[in-house]
């Protein structure tokens, strides 16, 4: 057993300058190749998508309405070019729809359009060969997203930015998404276990969805230590 | 089903965690030598290395983020600069161990064990040999004589080793001096300060300017090079080692320290006293031709022989950065 191992291909959101799975070298966006990066930004899209619905779940309308126009504004744009180079049709169309029903607040079309969308994503990331070392670099990935944004979010001691916590909340749900789907068969499946059952303990940095004060577990830098820890668990992935 | 599935994963992972002792690394370092003898070190005590790699700011920046929450039991980095930063930044708990005081000078460690250096570089002047060495030049003072007006080449003053060069200069002629002496070679520049010390290097091997500085271990790379135009280079350099008359020539390390929320420390500081073996000194350095901190140099770079290097404790190299980034910036010095 080699000893020593580590996630050469790990593309690193070091700095994790916002939400973009996209290094702000002047390089072309490796959407089009990296298939990690490519997944991860679609991940933030689910996991934006998945917040503004729950928040309209609440009755929050309004922040619901906010979160539904942010995968457009933010994140759609640079994975055009990349459905172009694989072949996918890309959904601005539903994104559009998705947005308009939120923003009229009927919680039934909004959840139609959400399923619409989230199809779309799927077929999107249908035909992306992924094993489980690039399934950790996706779950990692959306963690390291989660962390900065989290830190945005809760600082010294307040709520600096209920949108950023929030975004936190739903990147996370979707990093638990994949490490559930990749612990339930294959070799890797132990590994993913514990990346699972080490992110259910996360709960508590998000006690409401609509944070209203902040609790000592309310912390960012553990959320950026349970990414770190995600990133050594996997590396017995290449062991 | 799935909260027993999770509670399954809880066991494998407590059965994990139980049978196996690790130290987890946070190294800027990326050569296959390191892996070999981190493997080593694993047969010998059992002990797995995780080796979690990264820029040297971009790791600091991580452990600070994690906190108290950070996994990482040690960060090897490169350049006495960083090891300060990370210090100043908390990065460190102090350690103390009679083999890493023994094994390694006190000048190129932290005086109460927050960090220790595990191998060195020198920065020496390098020349176009067929030029040869500039008539006067023996040392980096003189690389500001008005003598070498248009001959001169040099890397950013951003990049850390010459802050940390700058620092040194500080220590030990005040920072007015050094500021002068800096305001002396960028008026001899041949060119705006571009590429890194490989690339000044060809430079100076092409012709293009005719003295500059550089680290040992880039020129070791050069020297242990297949590539020709490689070969062609490093046979078109002359390479001179500074201040042997005085105090000797600047020297920095690759370094490390353990951290301070270190979760595997007694791993951690086996590990760090391991790296200074015989064994793991000569791998260490010679993975990027480097020198050890103790025991003689070896590789390529052996092949420039001994020289005498200059001692100032390399924590003022970040203890004076601040002072160095002003002295550039008043200086010119892009």
């Amino acid at each position: 057993m080699k000893s020593v191992a580590s996630l050469g291909a790990l593309f690193l959101l070091a700095a994790c300058p916002g939400e973009r799975a996209v290094l702000d070298s002047g390089e072309p966006s490796p959407l089009a190749t990296d298939d990690a990066a490519y997944l991860v930004q679609l991940g933030l899209i689910r996991g934006h998508l998945r917040v503004g619905h729950a928040l309209l779940e609440a009755g929050a309308d309004a922040a619901a309405a906010t979160h539904s126009k942010h995968p457009s504004d933010e994140l759609y744009a640079d994975l055009e070019a990349a459905f172009e180079a694989r072949g996918k049709p890309g959904f601005a169309a539903a994104l559009s729809e998705l947005a308009t029903a939120f923003e009229a607040g009927d919680l039934d079309d909004a959840s139609a359009a959400h399923d619409a969308v989230r199809e779309a994503i799927s077929d999107a990331e249908s035909g992306v060969a992924v094993n489980p070392v690039k399934a950790a670099n996706v779950i990692l990935g959306l963690l390291r997203v989660a962390a900065w944004e989290y830190g945005v979010g809760i600082a010294d001691g307040e709520v600096a930015n209920a949108h950023e916590y929030q975004d936190a909340w739903g990147f996370t749900q979707t990093a638990k998404d994949w490490a559930a789907r990749l612990a339930e068969s294959g070799e890797s499946a132990p590994v993913f276990s514990a990346i699972q059952a080490r992110l259910a303990e996360l709960e508590d940095l998000w006690p409401e969805l609509v944070p209203s004060e902040v609790t000592p577990a309310m912390n960012a830098a553990r959320l950026y230590g349970v990414a770190a820890e995600v990133e050594i668990m996997a590396l017995e992935l290449t062991r | 089903m799935r909260p027993a599935f999770t509670l399954l994963s809880l066991l494998l992972l407590a059965a994990h965690a139980s049978a196996e002792e690790v130290v987890n690394v946070y190294s800027a370092r990326h050569y296959d030598t390191d892996l070999a003898l981190y493997d080593r070190f694993t047969e010998e005590t059992g002990v797995v290395v995780n080796l979690i790699e990264g820029s040297s700011d971009g790791l600091i920046e991580r452990i600070v983020n994690e906190g108290e929450f950070s996994p990482a039991d040690m960060l090897i980095t490169v350049d006495a600069g960083r090891l300060w930063r990370a210090d100043e930044a908390g990065v460190f708990e102090p350690v103390q161990s009679d083999v890493l005081e023994a094994r390694i000078p006190a000048h190129l460690r932290h005086p109460e064990g927050h960090w220790f250096g595990l191998s060195k570089r020198a920065r020496v002047i390098v020349y176009n040999k067929e030029a040869g060495l500039p008539e006067g030049i023996d040392a980096y003072e003189d690389l500001a004589d008005e003598s070498l007006k248009g001959q001169v080449c040099m890397r950013s003053s951003g990049n850390i080793y010459n802050l940390s060069l700058l620092a040194s200069l500080i220590e030990h002629r005040g920072a007015e001096a050094a500021e002068s002496w800096a305001s002396g070679v960028v008026a001899n520049f041949s060119r705006d300060p571009q590429g890194n010390d490989s690339a000044q290097i060809r430079a100076v091997a092409s012709g293009e300017c005719g003295v500059s500085v550089a680290n040992t271990y880039y020129i070791g790379r050069f020297m242990g090079s297949e590539d020709a135009a490689d070969q062609d280079t490093v046979a078109g350099i002359g390479v001179l080692f500074p201040n042997q008359k005085g105090r000797g020539t600047h020297v920095n390390i690759s370094g490390a320290g353990i951290t301070r929320h270190a979760p595997n420390r007694d791993n951690a500081v086996k590990f760090l006293e391991y790296l200074t073996s015989d064994f793991a000194q000569r791998l260490f350095a010679e993975g990027n031709n480097e020198y050890p901190v103790h025991g003689t140099a070896s590789g390529p770079i052996a092949t420039l022989g001994e020289f005498r290097e200059d001692e100032v404790d390399a924590n003022v190299l970040g203890a004076n950065q601040a002072a160095a980034v002003m002295a550039f910036d008043r200086a010119g010095w892009k």
